[in-house]
């Protein structure tokens, strides 16, 4: 019993810290910008990795995930002749959750790990001591860049991911399914507003800023050489995948009491 | 530049106390570093030294007593009050510390640029020169991963002293290199200190390399000073735990 009270209290114990090192990185992350100028260069060739680099992992996913949704979709609704409501169902889903919660999942791995993996290595090689002791804040230097460049990249792969995925629906639909065109195309435009898609690009912002924050903070709380630096890799990949979902939920009821869904009629 | 008083110790360490991963690393560390001198900081493996060097840059804070930096405490100081003084104090790390993502050039104009600085043909110059001192010229554009292990320490070393700081900190700048390489970096750190007047302090366990070099050496043991003085003191001394430092290292090379 004891010894469960003792686990209990120290996992309490880590979890506090973690999220009082989170809360400590993004307070620093926000107040950078008053002490520093922001270095313009940087977020530049943040943007070419983070964004550009992600663009294909992030369009393939986004195409196929949008294909497979809606054979499904179309598989059950046609027998129910209802083969019209694919395009709104399809298109909702993906701009609402799919896009950016698929994107937001490759973007952890894919970027998530490389950020934590280099900031952590340059931890342990005493890189960023070294940036300190020339009177260069880390955060300043490399954490606000990265998130400059993923709240300008992540809107943009989510849209990416939401395009390619209805573009691939309607191949799919249309061209392999013989769903008519216009009865396609006319009830996903009906059905799709404004709202739904700007819920998927709030929620991208929301997702790459807890990618970056995560990644970063394993980054730099790094120990332990080599095996410190993999250890800090998985976990930031591991976290900012599981804060998506979990922010998702809340994201997705917060959302839609701004942005509410708009019933539509086939 | 402010002008330097020689009688006032540089760094000023009373009853530092720090404790890392459950251990205790400094166990009330008090110590004074000479203006102008090179202070040498001896010790085994694990006994401190590398710690004690981060404190005096505010890398490391103390879990108690304070650290002075020419008269003014530093201990309570945070990042961006840190700044200025960390501007007069130029640091080579163990393995270099050396950008991984930049050339060499970049890494050297790195605090130069970060100092102000932005002509770009007098930060060249500056640069050049400085690689001509560390007898590295013409390395401008190399990456850090096809330097060896001397070189590296080498544009380190040019790194921490382009900006012509007042002091210099090295974290054992022999470590990983052959006797003839570790004399030749040893020697290099001494002309640079002569030449540019700097109080340095050079935290090593490799005796002979800093037999050439040290105007003043402290000894650490477990956390502890247990000397300091000159090094003729040093080996003079009747501390058992110094004489078998000195005999083990003087068997060893």
């Amino acid at each position: 019993m004891t010894a469960l009270l003792q686990r209990a209290g120290s996992i309490a114990l880590d979890l506090s810290v973690y999220f009082g090192q989170l809360g400590s990185l993004t307070w620093e992350v926000l107040s950078a910008p008053l002490h520093h100028r922001i270095r313009w260069n940087l977020v530049l060739s943040q943007i070419v990795r983070i964004g550009i680099g992600s663009q294909l992992v992030v369009i393939i996913t986004g195409a196929f995930t949008g294909a497979v949704f809606a054979a499904q979709a179309y598989f059950k609704f046609n027998s129910l002749g209802l083969g019209s409501a694919t395009g709104p169902v399809v298109s909702l889903a993906l701009c609402r959750e799919l896009g950016p919660v698929l994107a937001g999942l490759m973007v952890a791995g894919r970027v998530g790990a490389s950020i934590a993996a280099e900031i952590g290595t340059m931890k342990v090689t005493e890189q960023i001591d070294a940036l300190r002791s020339m009177g260069v804040s880390p955060v300043d230097y490399l954490v606000v860049p990265r998130t400059i460049a993923m709240i300008i990249s992540m809107p943009i792969l989510v849209g990416e991911a939401i395009a390619f995925g209805i573009g691939a629906a309607d191949l799919l639909t249309v061209k392999g399914f013989g769903l008519p065109a216009a009865w396609f195309r006319i009830q996903l435009i009906n059905a799709t507003e404004a709202g739904d898609i700007l819920t998927g690009l709030i929620k991208g912002v929301i997702f790459g800023i807890l990618i970056v924050l995560i990644a970063c903070r394993q980054g730099l709380q790094t120990r332990n050489g080599a095996v410190g630096v993999g250890q800090a890799t998985t976990r930031a990949v591991v976290d900012s995948s599981l804060a998506i979902l979990i922010v998702n939920l809340f994201l997705t009821l917060i959302l839609n009491q701004l942005l509410p869904m708009v019933s539509f009629q086939l | 530049m402010p002008t330097r008083d020689s009688a006032k110790p540089f760094f000023q360490l009373v009853g530092v106390q720090k404790q890392l991963g459950g251990h205790k690393i400094l166990q009330g560390v008090s110590l004074e570093i000479p203006t102008g001198q090179t202070t040498v900081i001896l010790g085994g493996s694990g006994a401190g030294k590398s710690v004690i060097l981060k404190h005096l840059i505010g890398l490391m804070k103390p879990d108690s007593g304070s650290i002075s930096v020419e008269g003014t405490e530093i201990t309570n100081l945070n990042e961006r009050q840190l700044v200025p003084i960390r501007r007069r104090i130029g640091i080579l790390f163990q393995d270099g510390a050396l950008f991984d993502s930049m050339t060499v050039f970049e890494n050297v104009a790195f605090p130069l640029r970060e100092a102000g600085h932005s002509d770009p043909l007098s930060i060249r110059e500056a640069v050049a020169a400085v690689l001509e001192k560390i007898e590295l010229p013409g390395e401008e554009s190399k990456m850090p991963s096809e330097l060896s292990g001397g070189m590296r320490k080498r544009v380190a070393l040019a790194r921490a002293l382009i900006t012509r700081p007042d002091c210099l900190l090295c974290d054992e700048p022999t470590a990983g290199l052959d006797p003839v390489l570790s004399q030749t970096i040893s020697l290099l750190i001494q002309r640079m200190s002569r030449e540019q007047d700097l109080t340095s302090v050079v935290v090593s366990h490799d005796l002979e390399a800093m037999r050439l070099i040290a105007d003043h050496v402290i000894f650490i043991k477990e956390g502890v000073v247990r000397f300091s003085g000159s090094l003729i003191d040093l080996e003079n001394a009747e501390d058992e735990s110094i004489q078998t430092f000195l005999s083990a290292k003087g068997g060893g090379g």
